[in-house]
């Protein structure tokens, strides 16, 4: 059985949004291949590790974007996976990707997806392509949720290998709500989590320097 | 002396970013310039708890440099970054700054041009300057990055400057001349 890799990008481990996508893809996936999470923030980049990666048959990188781009610690995983592959010659496995911005915009992944691109075309990976969600925690529990899980189920397919007639690597999705309806609940739910900690939306906006 | 507050965080760790580290330092001689070496601190990473937002507002929960890396930025005119570039995007050393860089903004939503933002706690006119270096590099790469920073800009409420690229064996002393002479002018 073919080996799928799932390399879960977020410093929030566990706990992320990154993590619950990963969890919908494997659901997709639904044993048609050997699947395992690897956690990057808590994981040594070592050889054996990476021994592991280049040997499964795909890998996925989910991670939210963090300062418009890859999480520090998935560059750093970039970078060392790429001086050890350097130095080997075997096909290297397909790589797709997960990425969550908290925006609701998911085109505000595309700098994240070009240097994705850029890590492939440098080190020899095959870029698959993957999903590009805007708004992922709020997506998530709204009615557009099931839409997500379609197009995770539709990358589950074609990393297995399915046909399919679509011609589209990069799936987008976002929450689909008016950009001032979105800054609304956000900062509603600043202001609730500041007031619980005793702290009024004043004190959010404290200049501490 | 320019009264303009300059800081300078890189991330050189070998020759050819040493070389130009010390470049630029000597051309700011007569500037209020502060240097950042991200490489030799030891900087943790953002662990994403968010505390800065709403448990300490403005504040990581974590102590280290970043807690003098960020005031800098804060009292600063212009900031610069100086990276190795790493698949059209900043080295991971670099990247660390930038990511513990979110008490820099407030939780609050803005938006810009169509887009969705943090705000600014910190609104000040501000430029933000990045040097990118490898031993080489495509114009795919650079182009990749140019966008990125761009994106960087808005992020920051700065002003974006064109980054300015270096491959092995450039005259850095020159280019860094033109290129930082004309920025100050």
């Amino acid at each position: 059985m073919k080996k799928l890799l799932m390399l879960n990008g977020s410093p929030k481990k566990r706990k992320a949004v990154s993590d619950r996508l990963l969890g919908l893809l494997n659901e997709g996936i639904c044993d048609r291949m050997l699947t395992e999470t690897i956690y990057l923030y808590e994981t040594e980049f070592n050889e054996a590790l990476f021994e592991k990666i280049c040997a499964a048959d795909c890998i996925v990188m989910a991670q939210p974007l963090y300062v418009d781009c890859l999480p520090a610690g998935v560059i750093e995983f970039m970078e060392e996976i790429s001086k050890y592959v350097k130095e080997r010659s075997e096909d290297l496995p397909e790589l797709y990707f997960i990425l969550n911005c908290g925006f609701p915009e998911d085109s505000q992944n595309t700098a994240a997806i070009m240097i994705l691109e850029t890590f492939c075309r440098k080190t020899g990976f095959y870029f698959g392509g993957g999903v590009a969600v805007g708004s992922g925690a709020m997506i998530l529990n709204s009615w557009k949720a099931e839409e997500v899980g379609n197009l995770l189920k539709k990358t589950a397919d074609r990393i297995c290998g399915e046909d399919s007639d679509d011609t589209e690597k990069v799936y987008r999705i976002n929450v689909g709500m008016a950009k001032i309806l979105f800054r609304a609940k956000s900062d509603k739910m600043w202001i609730e989590a500041g007031e619980k900690k005793g702290l009024t939306k004043k004190d959010l906006k404290k200049k501490y320097y | 002396m320019d009264k303009r507050k300059i800081v300078l965080i890189s991330d050189s760790a070998d020759l050819q970013g040493r070389i130009i580290e010390k470049e630029i330092i000597d051309f700011f001689g007569e500037y209020d310039l502060t240097v950042f070496n991200c490489s030799e601190e030891k900087i943790e990473n953002c662990t994403g708890c968010f505390a800065c937002r709403y448990k300490t507002p403005g504040k990581c929960v974590q102590e280290d440099v970043m807690d003098s890396i960020l005031r800098a930025m804060v009292e600063s005119d212009m900031i610069i970054l100086l990276s190795r570039m790493e698949f059209g995007c900043y080295s991971s050393a670099m990247k660390r700054v930038l990511d513990r860089s979110i008490p820099f903004e407030q939780p609050f939503l803005r938006i810009v041009r169509g887009e969705t933002h943090l705000t600014p706690r910190y609104p000040k006119k501000r430029k933000l300057v990045t040097a990118l270096y490898a031993e080489e590099f495509d114009a795919e790469e650079a182009l990749v990055f140019a966008g990125l920073s761009q994106r960087n800009a808005i992020n920051f409420d700065a002003d974006w400057e064109k980054p300015v690229f270096f491959r092995q064996g450039e005259d850095v002393a020159d280019k860094i001349k033109r290129f930082y002479g004309d920025l100050m002018r």
